[in-house]
């Protein structure tokens, strides 16, 4: 089926063509939405809320304006998943810095203890997610849309609605926080 | 952040990684996707409702209805109260039309039949009169046949002036008006004041028999003591 085809049976909220992009667009999206996010429960309900808000802006849309579908659906999908993350004031100032019960082992990891030698070219993708999903709201989003998505510090700003310098600091503790997570989580897979 | 921190981390290779990633869609997806798609459709309409209800009852179309009804009802509680149209009559007949009124009312009232008034003869009829008690006449039966004509003369309603009420009490009778003046009762001021014992003399005096002067004649003056020689009693000349 033709894009312009599907784009206007969505329009006319015909509920195949609907499962169609759903079931095309889904994977990629749910993987971008699981990065975005802190852990699966809110990756799900961040790919479903913003998905319905990218087939709604489709609809509202004309066609002319559209150039190709795919990069309008993953640019919009992560402006939706940007406003979903800004949208938890609370996670996103407060509780993502603090995890009082997020500490499953009692006794703290030490780097110099152990002398296990980590390669970080050789990382999963497991693990990597991971290492994203605990980092702070600020730093993951700027992380991800600079180093993944590949946008400037510069509309980062725009879109995050902050200054430059603040996107660069937290940038920089981004990059920081995400080698000392994967770090850790691959030491302590190796001692499992 | 220390000093000694190298980054390590391939971004581009984690770029790859992660644009390459792909999650599989499930049957449940699809129907959590679809029914939540129902859901924000149905609050998607329910706030376009509220956003206009919003817009209607906004701070600035609520405070001046509020105003314009606070003007109405107190424009009704005037109107209630001041009745314009009362003035506004009164104040016209005033200006305008009270001459024409002045001028069409003069012939309607000569038009108009005067009232006749009754003409109301005087009969003057004597409270006192002084009649003797042996002619025997019903003062009461002759006052009424006088009322009765001067009756008729007024139902007849063609009263002359000087017309002459006949009775028929006879003529030796009837005194003229000077001579009854002149018996009446002592009308003059002139007061006498009565003390106790003096009133009740007189009540006394009133009491007393009637003073006959036919026995009168008989009555001889006294004698008094020294002109009486002797004891015996002088004889009686006949």
């Amino acid at each position: 089926m033709l894009t312009e085809e599907l784009i206007t049976e969505i329009q006319s909220n015909k509920k195949e063509a609907k499962k169609l992009v759903f079931d095309f667009y889904f994977g990629k999206l749910a993987a971008i939405a699981l990065r975005y996010s802190k852990d699966q429960d809110q990756a799900h309900k961040m790919v479903h809320h913003s998905f319905q808000a990218c087939i709604q802006k489709l609809q509202l849309m004309r066609i002319e304006k559209l150039e190709d579908l795919d990069t309008w659906l993953e640019t919009e999908f992560i402006a939706q998943c940007i406003l979903f993350v800004k949208a938890i004031s609370s996670e996103y100032y407060v509780s993502s810095t603090v995890h009082p019960n997020s500490h499953t082992s009692n006794t703290p990891y030490n780097l110099f203890e152990s002398n296990l030698i980590i390669d970080f070219k050789t990382i999963n993708t497991d693990s990597i997610i991971s290492g994203l999903q605990k980092m702070v709201p600020a730093q993951r989003l700027v992380f991800n849309l600079h180093v993944i998505d590949g946008f400037s510090l510069i509309e980062i700003a725009t879109k995050l609605e902050t200054s430059e310098e603040t996107v660069k600091n937290n940038l920089e503790k981004a990059r920081y926080n995400f080698q000392k997570n994967i770090e850790k989580q691959l030491k302590s897979n190796l001692v499992s | 952040m220390s000093s000694h921190f190298t980054y390590e981390i391939d971004e581009n290779n984690i770029r790859a990684q992660l644009k390459r990633h792909t999650v599989a869609p499930t049957e449940e997806d699809w129907i959590t996707f679809n029914s939540g798609q129902s859901q924000h459709e149905t609050s998607n309409n329910r706030k376009k409702i509220n956003y206009v209800v919003n817009v209607t009852l906004n701070r600035n179309v609520l405070i001046p209805a509020a105003f314009g009804l606070m003007i109405v009802i107190f424009a009704t509680l005037l109107f209630n109260v001041i009745n314009i149209k009362r003035t506004t009559k009164t104040e016209t007949i005033s200006a305008s039309a009270q001459p024409e009124v002045n001028v069409k009312v003069e012939p309607s009232l000569a038009k108009k039949p005067l009232p006749q008034k009754p003409i109301e003869v005087q009969v003057k009829v004597p409270q006192q009169t002084t009649i003797k008690q042996e002619e025997n006449i019903n003062y009461k039966s002759e006052a009424s046949m006088l009322e009765n004509k001067i009756v008729q003369a007024q139902g007849d309603l063609k009263p002359t002036k000087n017309q002459v009420v006949k009775s028929s009490i006879p003529a030796d009778s009837v005194k003229p008006l000077s001579e009854i003046n002149s018996n009446k009762p002592d009308t003059s001021n002139k007061t006498t004041i009565l003390t106790s014992e003096s009133a009740k003399k007189k009540s006394k005096q009133s009491t007393r028999e009637p003073f006959n002067f036919e026995k009168a004649s008989d009555l001889r003056p006294a004698l008094i003591s020294e002109d009486r020689d002797t004891e015996e009693r002088p004889e009686e000349t006949p």
